[in-house]
């Protein structure tokens, strides 16, 4: 499919800069991001290559925080949603609520 | 083989025959380069521009926290850094992200044309108030649009910038980045940017997928961005 090219690239010029080619040739495990909020469901269709679990669980929470802090900008925070990590085979790896990626303070709960 | 290159000049002002030739004699050679290569590495000096011949470059800079900012993309035609003939070594990288061909344009080469060709001087000077300009607008992007305006800007000027050459037509080109690396260029996630796009194709105004985008509303698109072709300054010029 033509879909291929951009992500079979495999992508990033980021990897230009970070790893060898010899790196690059090596199999890095590709995890997909997918988005389930209030919108609906939004499958990562690309995916992306992170060194481990952990660095694509890390993704996740930015991305949520990122997503969230433009929400802010227009008055409004929907915390209901989550981003599930999977893998190649559809598995999922991880799943990061909305609502954990941020620390709330609300006014007259704290001592 | 720089035909690009002279389509873009022709868009500004008149090139005459001599000039054309005096153009054609600044490549000293051809190169391919593979996809995701840095061609020029920021710090290191240089006796050569690099003028794009086809594929998509970019400009960038990293910051130590891994972070990555696309601060202009080239479009066939483009030199990727003509300023570096002043300023002799850059301050960012240039990296490849398609496959690419690429002219070496050696400085000594370029100084031979500022002295015998004032005009074509002239017109190199507007290239880099160009590239400048295009990094204002990319600058009132990431302060002051959203997320939605910031792709539908970018998607708004990649479109006139290679319609100028021949590569968009009919609101449809070629644009073979994945989502991380539109985020590198609007400041925003991969899952943001797959969000984004997902808006802007809900309201109809815009398709990316497979490598390539297809405007279907152009109107809209523009009216989201709030885009204006001024910046890119299309219009023909007596220099």
């Amino acid at each position: 499919m033509a879909k291929g090219r951009s992500a079979g690239r495999g992508g990033l010029f980021r990897a230009a800069r970070t790893r060898s080619a010899q790196e690059r040739s090596r199999a890095v495990p590709r995890y997909y991001l997918n988005l389930f909020n209030s919108v609906g469901p939004l499958r990562d269709e690309e995916g992306h290559e992170y060194p481990d679990l952990e660095s694509a669980r890390q993704a996740a929470l930015s991305s949520v925080r990122s997503i969230l802090s433009e929400e802010v900008l227009k008055g409004r925070l929907d915390l209901k949603g989550r981003i599930e990590v999977s893998d190649g085979d559809g598995a999922i790896c991880a799943i990061v609520p909305f609502a954990e990626a941020i620390s709330l303070r609300l006014p007259g709960r704290d001592t | 083989v720089i035909e690009a290159h002279l389509m873009r000049l022709r868009a500004r002002d008149n090139l005459r025959p001599e000039e054309e030739e005096a153009i054609r004699g600044l490549v000293s050679e051809v190169r391919d380069l593979p996809a995701d290569h840095v061609a020029v590495r920021r710090g290191v000096t240089l006796d050569f521009s690099t003028l794009l011949l086809k594929g998509l470059m970019a400009r960038y800079k990293d910051l130590p926290n891994g972070a990555r900012q696309v601060t202009e993309l080239h479009v066939p035609g483009d030199f990727a850094d003509l300023h570096s003939f002043t300023l002799k070594k850059l301050d960012h990288d240039v990296a490849t992200i398609t496959r690419c061909q690429v002219a070496i344009v050696p400085h000594d080469r370029l100084k031979r044309m500022t002295e015998e060709h004032p005009h074509l001087t002239r017109l190199y000077w507007f290239q880099t108030n160009l590239d400048a300009a295009i990094h204002r607008e990319w600058e009132v992007s990431l302060g002051q649009r959203s997320a939605l305006a910031r792709m539908a800007h970018l998607f708004c000027e990649l479109e006139v910038r290679l319609g100028l050459v021949g590569l968009a037509q009919g609101g449809s080109f070629d644009f073979q980045l994945t989502q991380e690396e539109v985020g590198f260029c609007l400041g925003i996630t991969p899952v943001h940017v797959n969000r984004t796009l997902q808006q802007l194709r809900d309201r109809g105004a815009v398709d990316f997928r497979g490598g390539r985008v297809t405007i279907h509303d152009r109107e809209q698109l523009r009216s989201i961005a709030s885009f204006s072709t001024d910046y890119l300054y299309i219009d023909k010029r007596r220099l």
